[in-house]
């Protein structure tokens, strides 16, 4: 069992979108569709400007609101981290993409399921890399094993001016000039997510169960008293 | 009411012993609302309960999805009209006084339980409908609007700021429970429980046994009289 | 060609160049194309030059297609087709060999690409399958010798001869361009992105997914008192033509300067996505040659900028 993060140094991004690009042909996507995005920040006023590219995909929450409000549980969070979508169980109900605080999620609306990043996750249980870390032309990415006191990624993850979005896999490091506003917001369980999932849907199922439970008690009971008033003679109060 | 008297007198001979309750449009206002309600309570489950899918396959859950749509333009678009059409005062005095409780509705709901439990009771008369089918209809009056708004909105819920979309699946679902533990209720007493139970031939044939309507609705039997 | 000067050009051929679309001003170009009696394009996709082409020499893809090896420093790379050509296409080789046939020279072509590269590898000692395989290799060179020069003197040369014959001073001076912003004129800058490359990505679905159109970099402190937002749609223009394309209000452009990737603003109806979309550069800049260097001046233009549209 791995414990997979996802390592993004900015600052040598270059905006060159291959990582797109790549995962789309991996994953099969038309152009217009995607799941990992780029997009450029800019800092300063002139002469004293900066800019930097940012990008952005499937955070792999520690514990995606996303798979909590599932009703199929076709999605879910696997052993080693990456949060993948089963698509024989999909029913396209979209209310993971509501969840979301990224945007991480596409529908496809032929297949009628909603896909995402998996971390290449069948990649990496072969041993390869995920499609956009293979390709980035500058080595900014890089995807590793915590739990692997051998992995790269600890000796990444320590460079100067790297963050990590709290609740999630990834790590960036920020180029010189920005700040932590530019990247994702750190993660932040939603407050009507947890009402419903933890609050109303508990006590409505026991509200359920409770008038169901006081139906068959009252069968019972108005059987029993009918059934006593026979016995006592005269006429029964049922249909009365 | 001028109605329920016409029709008492001009077919005496084969509602004897029997008042009118429910005319055609409240009937079938009432089984558009029922049954389109039951259909989309079910369907929705499928999306609420994460076991169904281990039961259900893919394609059921998919079919369910869209049958709810369906059926949700029926429960919007229907009830209304209809009885805008068809019963437009009694429906208006239904809605009106399904929100005032008097004394003898407040008595009512104290010493309902009894009666739920055949436990001998005296209960005050009533009007037209019990305190308990006050509550009833009070649930479903606010219920219904909260139930398609919410549920309109959720058809596009992908497009919605996100923080609005979790709180209306939220407001959708929750509200669907409660209405569905209304409806649990109001199935057992019309059709099971032996106090009731006799008056669900008013949602059929818009008659009721008028020994029956006397001893339960005895305010609104003692103005038809009138 | 235009001019006749010193010799008549009767004739022209375009091999993987796009002067129309990337040559500066396109108009007259286009004139001058005009005028020729025959006019060849070898490309792999119809480009705004081979519009103008009597004859069209389709080109294979790169993934279809070996090429020369290529040497830089001591590495070696090897470019090899991938796939088949999927049309009837040549390599460019291929059509060289082909023309040099029925020019009555096929003598000198008697031979593959595979063979022309396998005998560049031959001091080497590395074979044209073992490059194949590898794709890039290092080769033993002998490195190259800083301590002498290829100059009369064998050092670096600030004042020289050459750079007066070549239209410049014996010490290269500034020489003013020949325009100036000011007023309403913006210097006219362009370069390019990394999602594109130069003027041929811009119809492949993929980028042309990431990036569709060009924009127009200008400062807010310009954009402002024009009313132009970032997204509006604006007229950039001078005495060569006259391009629309979005503006992008940035603090990352000197105030007098406006900016556009190049390679936008395509031409040519074949290229379906691409067609009309954004603005050509090439349009706005002169044909000039810089003194000395003998480079295209591209960057000796000033526009007016106004605002079109929202």
């Amino acid at each position: 069992m791995a414990r997979y993060a996802y390592f993004v140094d900015l600052s040598i991004c270059a905006g060159c979108e291959s990582c797109t690009v790549a995962c789309q042909n991996k994953n099969g996507l038309p152009p217009e569709q995607v799941f990992t995005k780029v997009h450029r920040e800019e800092a300063g006023t002139f002469p004293a400007v900066t800019s930097t590219f940012v990008t952005t995909q499937c955070m792999h929450c520690d514990n995606p609101p996303c798979t909590e409000v599932c009703p199929t549980g076709a999605s879910y969070k696997t052993a080693d981290g990456p949060v993948v979508v089963d698509d024989a169980k999909c029913i396209g109900c979209r209310y993971c993409i509501t969840a979301c605080p990224y945007d991480a999620r596409i529908v496809d609306e032929d297949e009628r399921v909603v896909k995402k990043c998996t971390l290449c996750f069948d990649r990496l249980q072969a041993g390869q890399q995920p499609a956009c870390v293979q390709t980035c032309l500058t080595g900014a990415r890089a995807v590793g094993d915590l739990d692997d006191p051998q992995s790269p990624i600890h000796a990444l993850i320590k460079k100067p001016n790297t963050i990590q979005i709290a609740g999630t896999s990834f790590f960036y490091r920020l180029p010189e000039g920005f700040a932590r506003n530019v990247l994702p917001a750190d993660f932040k369980a939603s407050g009507a997510t947890f009402a419903w999932q933890s609050i109303f849907q508990p006590i409505g199922q026991v509200m359920l169960a409770g008038v169901t439970g006081a139906l068959l008690v009252s069968v019972v009971s108005n059987a029993i008293n009918a059934r006593r008033q026979q016995q006592e003679g005269g006429e029964a109060h049922g249909d009365h | 009411m001028a109605i329920t008297k016409a029709v008492l007198t001009t077919e005496a001979s084969r509602h004897e012993g029997k008042v009118y309750r429910f005319n055609l449009a409240e009937r079938i206002a009432h089984w558009n609302h029922a049954i389109t309600f039951l259909v989309l309570l079910f369907t929705g489950l499928g999306l609420v309960i994460r076991g169904l899918s281990t039961v259900l396959d893919r394609e059921v859950l998919l079919s369910f999805g869209q049958i709810h749509r369906v059926t949700a333009i029926l429960f919007t678009a229907v009830t209304i009209p209809v009885l805008f059409f068809g019963a437009r005062k009694a429906a208006g005095e239904w809605v009106r006084s399904s929100f005032r409780l008097d004394k003898d509705d407040r008595k009512f709901l104290l010493r309902f339980y009894r009666d739920f439990f055949g436990l001998p009771v005296q209960l005050p008369p009533q009007g037209r409908f019990n305190a308990g089918e006050k509550i009833n209809s009070m649930m479903q009056i606010i219920g219904w609007p909260v139930m398609v708004v919410t549920g309109w909105m959720l058809v596009y819920k992908d497009r919605l700021p996100q923080g609005l979309a979790q709180w209306t699946i939220a407001i959708h679902s929750v509200t669907a429970l409660v209405l569905g533990c209304a409806v649990l209720g109001h199935i057992y007493l019309a059709s099971i429980h032996p106090h009731s139970r006799p008056g669900i031939s008013g949602m059929i044939s818009g008659w009721v046994p008028s020994w029956w309507a006397k001893g339960h609705y005895r305010k609104w039997y003692d103005s038809l009289q009138k | 060609m235009e001019s006749d000067d010193p010799y008549p050009v009767k004739a022209g051929i375009f091999f993987r160049v796009n002067p129309v679309k990337s040559s500066g001003d396109t108009a007259r170009w286009i004139k001058a194309l005009q005028k020729l009696e025959l006019v060849v394009a070898i490309d792999t996709q119809m480009s705004e030059t081979a519009m103008y082409a009597h004859y069209i020499l389709p080109e294979s893809h790169y993934l279809e297609r070996m090429d020369a090896i290529s040497v830089v420093g001591d590495t070696v790379s090897l470019r090899q087709p991938v796939i088949q050509p999927m049309y009837d296409t040549k390599s460019g080789y291929e059509i060289i060999q082909g023309l040099a046939k029925a020019c009555g020279i096929g003598q000198y072509f008697e031979f593959t690409m595979e063979q022309y590269n396998q005998a560049q590898l031959g001091t080497t000692g590395w074979t044209l399958d073992q490059l194949k395989e590898k794709g890039v290799i290092k080769v033993s060179a002998t490195p190259p010798d800083y301590s002498k020069l290829p100059t009369s003197s064998g050092k670096a040369e600030l004042v020289h001869d050459g750079f007066a014959m070549s239209g410049g001073t014996r010490v290269p001076g500034w020489v003013p361009p020949k325009t100036q912003p000011g007023g309403d004129k913006l210097r006219l800058l362009h370069g390019h992105v990394a999602v594109h490359s130069n003027g041929y990505t811009q119809n492949v679905p993929a980028l042309y997914a990431r990036m569709p159109e060009n924009e127009l970099w200008i400062h807010p402190s310009v954009a402002g008192p024009k009313g132009i937002k970032t997204g509006d749609l604006v007229e950039v223009a001078n005495e060569l033509g006259k391009e629309r394309l979005k503006a992008k209000v940035t603090e990352g452009i000197r105030p007098e300067c406006v900016w556009l990737c190049h390679g936008f603003g395509t031409l040519v109806p074949e290229q379906r996505l691409a067609y009309k979309k954004g603005a050509n550069d090439g349009a706005l800049y002169p044909i000039l040659m810089t003194p000395v260097t003998g480079a295209l001046g591209q960057g000796d233009a000033v526009v007016t900028v106004r605002k079109v549209g929202d």
